[in-house]
């Protein structure tokens, strides 16, 4: 596999006027062509903030790209021009966001959205982009597609629109999806239609997906790798079953600890970790989970430890990370 | 490869806690219909919406019965018709040997009290101008519970320290703190009315995972310390699963299937239920690449007009032909044990 996108020492920032909030730190990570990355953590970690800087859409002012290189299919993003870039949105990198009616014109039929990104990326005749409209809605499971071309956004339910977004993110070909919370403000069993079909898409057109969650079992169940992230930072980066077999990160397994588990029987009482995150403008150079951590010790304070390899394709930002007790703890 | 995050095995009847068999809360063939208006100025009734469609169940002192569908299935207006912040199109509420149908506004406020109930979005139920102290206080004072100030100030305090949270946290605003924190003073808020019976709508699902654990724990505690009997409310299984004596899964307004917690979770019966479960992703990605994924199809009808006879014919692997038009019984097919489906 050769690598689709290279993220290396990300540094976005927001200058607010309660300080400058660092809400991506140093992040590196990269997607191979055709693999599914899945980015998760808890609300505010930076994930969605990381998604936007490699589409260069941080708003200007108050947030910054302020260090760090990314390349995608052999080019330099953050170096491109506005023009460039704008071509790679949409037609290299399609995207999937939580709430299609935002991202959907609630203004415009599904058919004219659907037709206006294959006519400015493919340079197609009309004709051509409405066959192709139809054969997309169809390809994402929406029955009667000649009759929902001509609706609006909020003709459809919320499954619906999602398929619709994913057709419009797929309409180009890409190379890339970045799915950001797809299906998160959807019912599960419509939860389930959708990420299969994005998981049966993605495989059979050799599209690679970086999708953002906050649902580890989402995670479970389609990503290929997984990059954990805590205030600004990736903290662990592993295969989906290092990450949930053999986690290497205390923050890691806080969160393991902290969901209860559908398919077993309840054992004992929750453990999560105390606390809550941080305020990313009052980052000092220490490691942001220690106030937090069961196992920091002196040197938390004063550094912040790199990822560093803990197994094939592992990686675990932590001093102790040799001496985590991955058992859960026993009720108190 | 072998797990090695292994829980400690444990008896689980412990934990979840006990409860008596005193019936506290008795529904009984509950409807909620809402009408559908169109027109402006003279505006008439269209249609109706069936958002609760006779439902019964009951709950036990001290129990956790879950109520679980998925969206706009009725879980909220059922929540609602209890505590009577809707008015019932049908049914009987039994609490207490009372029904709360029948009270007259006075009686109603009364029995009301003992009744609470904790919602979904923290923040949308604060007052933004008032301090955690007012807020939490407030009951206390419009009830005459405790109408001396100064020993009110010191069962606020008390609740927020039982809630979690630092006394300091009286003197400040909602919007000064985070979701779990407000998640927190809605629970002690509730709790100053020294109720029997909390209605949890929802009341972790905004959380992330972290908080959400630490507000579930404090729940069970609660429980535990002050005998509390809970509805919860939900659409996130596993925390259902986790912390719940009986399960209940609504669909379309109907009631489909109830069972003890872990006979629902390992032997589901209805077909919806199955469903349902099958559709949860479990956080392991060995059991996921070992799962069959069959993936139920088509999306919920509408509630203004809903399918005849057994509302999810259209979506169901095992309809037959009479599914179309018989509406099936909720009946118990083991002790303890309630499908409304004539196929199982
Ligand atoms: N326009 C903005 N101005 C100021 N701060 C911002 C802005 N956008 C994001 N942030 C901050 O950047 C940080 C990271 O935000 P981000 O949206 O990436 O979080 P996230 O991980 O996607 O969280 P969630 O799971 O809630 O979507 C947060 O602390 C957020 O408050
Ligand atoms: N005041 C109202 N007027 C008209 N229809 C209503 C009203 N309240 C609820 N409904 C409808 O009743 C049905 C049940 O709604 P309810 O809020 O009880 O669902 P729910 O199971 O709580 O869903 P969710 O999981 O989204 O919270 C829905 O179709 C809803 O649109
Ligand atoms: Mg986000
Ligand atoms: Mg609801």
């Amino acid at each position: 596999m050769a690598t689709l996108l290279e993220i290396e020492g990300l540094k976005t920032q927001f200058f607010t006027s309660a300080g400058t909030v660092k809400a991506v730190d140093g992040v590196s990570y990269t997607v191979e062509q055709g693999e599914t990355v899945a980015v998760v953590g808890e609300s505010g970690c930076g994930k969605s903030v990381t998604a936007l800087s490699i589409l260069r859409l941080i708003p200007w002012p108050p947030g910054r790209i302020i260090d760090g290189h990314i390349r995608f299919d052999n080019k330099d993003l953050l170096s491109l021009d506005e023009e460039s870039m704008r071509e790679i949105r949409g037609r290299d990198i399609g995207m999937i966001f939580q709430e299609p009616m935002t991202s959907l014109n609630p203004v415009l039929s599904i058919g004219l959205q659907l037709t206006e990104t294959l006519v400015t990326h493919l340079a197609i005749t009309q004709e051509a982009a409405q066959r192709r409209a139809v054969e997309l809605l169809e390809m994402v499971g929406i029955s009667e597609p000649n009759r929902r071309l001509k609706q609006y956004p909020h003709h459809l339910s919320g499954g619906m629109r999602q398929r619709v977004m994913i057709a419009i993110a797929l309409s180009c070909e890409p190379k890339l999806i970045i799915a950001d919370e797809p299906t998160t403000a959807l019912d599960v069993t419509i939860q389930a239609q959708i990420l299969e079909l994005m998981k049966d898409l993605t495989r059979k057109l050799n599209v690679a997906m970086i999708i953002i969650t906050h649902n580890l079992g989402v995670v479970a169940r389609y990503a290929d790798r997984v990059n954990v992230m805590y205030a600004g930072k990736i903290i662990e980066s592993g295969s989906a079953n290092d990450i949930y077999h053999d986690p290497k990160h205390p923050y890691t397994l806080a969160l393991l600890k902290s969901i209860p588990r559908m398919d077993q029987a309840r054992q004992a009482k929750l453990d999560p970790v105390e606390g809550q995150p941080p305020d990313l403008t009052k980052l000092d150079d220490g490691c942001a989970f220690r106030p937090r951590c069961r196992y920091a010790i002196d040197r938390c304070n004063a550094d912040f430890p790199l990822l560093e390899q803990v197994g094939e394709g592992h990686f675990s930002a932590c001093w102790e990370k040799d001496k985590l007790d991955t058992t859960l703890a026993e009720a108190s | 490869m072998t797990p090695s995050v292994e829980p400690a095995v444990r008896d689980d009847s412990q934990y979840r806690g006990t409860h008596s068999e005193e019936i506290l809360v008795d529904v009984k063939d509950l409807r909620m219909y809402f009408p559908v208006t169109e027109g402006a100025i003279i505006s008439r009734v269209v249609a109706e919406v069936k958002a609760v469609d006779g439902v019964s169940f009951f709950i036990r002192r001290g129990e956790t019965l879950g109520l679980v569908g998925e969206s706009g299935c009725g879980k909220t207006t059922t929540g609602r018709c209890i505590i009577r912040l809707e008015n019932p199109t049908d049914g009987k509420i039994v609490f207490h040997g009372q029904d709360l149908t029948e009270l007259s506004q006075k009686q109603l406020i009364e029995a009301r009290q003992k009744i609470q109930i904790i919602f979904q979005d923290p923040y949308s139920s604060l007052n933004p101008r008032m301090t955690i102290g007012d807020i939490i206080g407030e009951p206390m004072q419009v009830h005459g519970i405790i109408p001396d100030p100064v020993k009110r100030n010191n069962r606020v305090r008390e609740l927020l320290t039982v809630c979690g949270l630092e006394v300091g946290f009286a003197d400040r605003y909602p919007h000064e703190m985070s979701g779990g924190q407000r998640q927190r003073v809605g629970i002690a808020r509730a709790l100053a009315m020294d109720p029997e019976f909390i209605i949890c709508d929802e009341a972790v699902s905004a959380l992330d995972v972290s908080i959400q654990a630490q507000v579930i724990n404090l729940l069970e505690d609660l429980r535990e310390e002050y005998g509390l009997t809970y509805l919860f409310i939900a659409h996130d299984l596993s925390v259902v699963r986790h912390i719940c004596h009986r399960v209940a899964v609504m669909y379309l307004g109907h009631m489909v299937e109830l069972a003890e917690c872990d006979v629902l979770f390992d032997n589901p019966m209805h077909p919806y239920t199955q469903a349902l479960l099958e559709a949860v992703p479990i956080p392991d990605p060995d059991v996921e690449h070992d799962r069959e994924h069959k993936i139920i199809k088509g999306e919920i009808p509408s509630p203004i007009n809903p399918p005849s006879g057994c509302v999810f014919h259209p979506r169901c692997p095992l309809a037959v032909g009479g599914c179309k038009t018989e509406v099936p019984d909720f009946r118990e097919v083991e002790p303890g044990h309630w499908v409304a489906c004539t196929e199982v």
